[in-house]
């Protein structure tokens, strides 16, 4: 059995996650052959490329034959996909052989739990305080949240790797980063803990983003990580975050001064888990160079 | 006083390994009732697996008014400073409600 599936026009996640997941993963069996057909996209996001990836990933990993289709490299959109190595990565080459990843974007990249750790310092960080001309220091938080979900892999999933990708706008001085695993889901994961226990999906993430909720996948989890993010990129620097994973689409995004939750239910199938994680980084706090002053 | 260089122990503070790298060469000073200054000159900064490992687990062999006392942190960033002493606030209090 053979599947063509439409990418839509504006290729992000909520809108892959509606449309193309529900025709493919809904279904209790999965078509031998999957061909993405790209002619009707136009506007392309951090998110849609990684959730793109990761369902790519998804399908060849349960058997599934995966072809790109109407790649017109005339198109934009399609070169920017090209120059993001999302062909390369895919099928084993660039669309154009002369394609090389922009200045504005981190290309996409399948990277291991371990190797990534050191890679947000060194790619990520470095190149983000390059094109944004905020100093390394004043990047930790950011960096250290990029860690945090990569060490939630690690943890609580049997994924060695995830996939990242990132953008910076810089008429808006705005970052996106969109980062997706194949582990379990978070929904599946923080149901683990007796009272997450027959929650939705969407409640499920809303509660694994709570200060001291773990599902104690290792014995040293104190159920931070997740609360860390929406700390820094919510409450702080006045960001939005956007979940999928499961049937569930979250978003988080302050609402006075207190991060709120948006919960959507059975909007969509998303394997494993996709965040995507926005703001501008004007809000970002300046520190002087001398080391900060340490009183308990 | 002892001071411990946290680079030239560990690379990063990153994983529950290098934390508790970190953790066992704290522990002893700290219960033998010796200062301890924590130099971070050169981390990028410290994550929750880390600081689960390094600096957590003092809480359930001493009083944190002990730690306090004796552990000094010098050359720290904001994030580090900022996740060290709130979690470290943080997990006291829910030792000190669970007791």
């Amino acid at each position: 059995m053979k599947t063509k599936i439409y990418l839509p026009s504006q290729f992000r996640a909520p809108n892959l996650f509606r449309s193309v997941s529900q025709q493919l993963l809904g279904s209790a069996e999965l078509p031998r052959r999957v061909e993405f057909d790209f002619t009707r996209l136009r506007f392309v996001r951090p998110s849609g490329v990684v959730f793109l990836s990761n369902v790519t990933r998804h399908l060849r990993h349960n058997g599934c034959e995966v072809a790109y289709v109407g790649t017109n490299t005339h198109m934009e959109c399609i070169r920017f996909l090209d120059d993001s190595q999302f062909f390369l990565q895919h099928s084993g080459e660039l669309l154009r052989a002369h394609s090389r990843p922009r200045a504005t974007t981190v290309p996409l990249i399948e990277i291991s739990n371990e190797a990534a750790l050191l890679w947000i310092e060194n790619k990520l960080i470095s190149w983000l305080s390059t094109s944004s001309g905020i100093p390394v220091r004043d990047l930790s938080e950011l960096g250290t949240c990029i860690k945090e979900l990569f060490n939630n892999i690690s943890d609580h999933t049997d994924a060695e790797s995830g996939s990242i990708f990132a953008q910076w706008y810089p008429n808006e001085r705005e970052i996106r980063i969109s980062l997706a695993d194949l582990g379990p889901g978070i929904p599946t994961t923080a149901r683990r803990v007796g009272s997450a226990s027959g929650v939705t999906d969407a409640k499920a993430i809303q509660l694994a983003f709570e200060d001291g909720f773990t599902a104690k996948s290792q014995p040293n989890n104190q159920g931070v990580g997740l609360h860390y993010l929406k700390q820094i990129v919510v409450a702080n620097l006045n960001g939005r975050l956007e979940i999928h994973s499961g049937t569930a689409e979250v978003k988080i995004q302050k609402a006075g001064t207190e991060p709120k939750f948006t919960l959507y239910e059975q909007r969509g199938f998303c394997p494993g888990t996709l965040i995507d994680i926005v703001f501008h980084t004007d809000k970002i706090e300046r520190s002087p160079q001398e080391p900060e002053v340490f009183e308990w | 006083m002892v001071v411990v260089h946290v680079k030239s122990i560990v690379d990063a503070c990153d994983t529950p390994t290098q934390g508790k790298t970190v953790f066992s060469r704290i522990l002893g000073s700290l219960k033998a009732g010796e200062e301890v200054e924590i130099d971070f000159l050169g981390v990028f900064g410290m994550t929750s697996s880390f600081m689960n490992c390094a600096f957590i687990p003092l809480l359930d062999t001493l009083p944190f008014e002990q730690i306090k006392r004796q552990m000094k942190v010098v050359h720290a960033n904001r994030q580090i400073v900022n996740m060290l002493r709130e979690r470290m606030k943080v997990h006291a209090e829910r030792l000190k409600s669970a007791a």
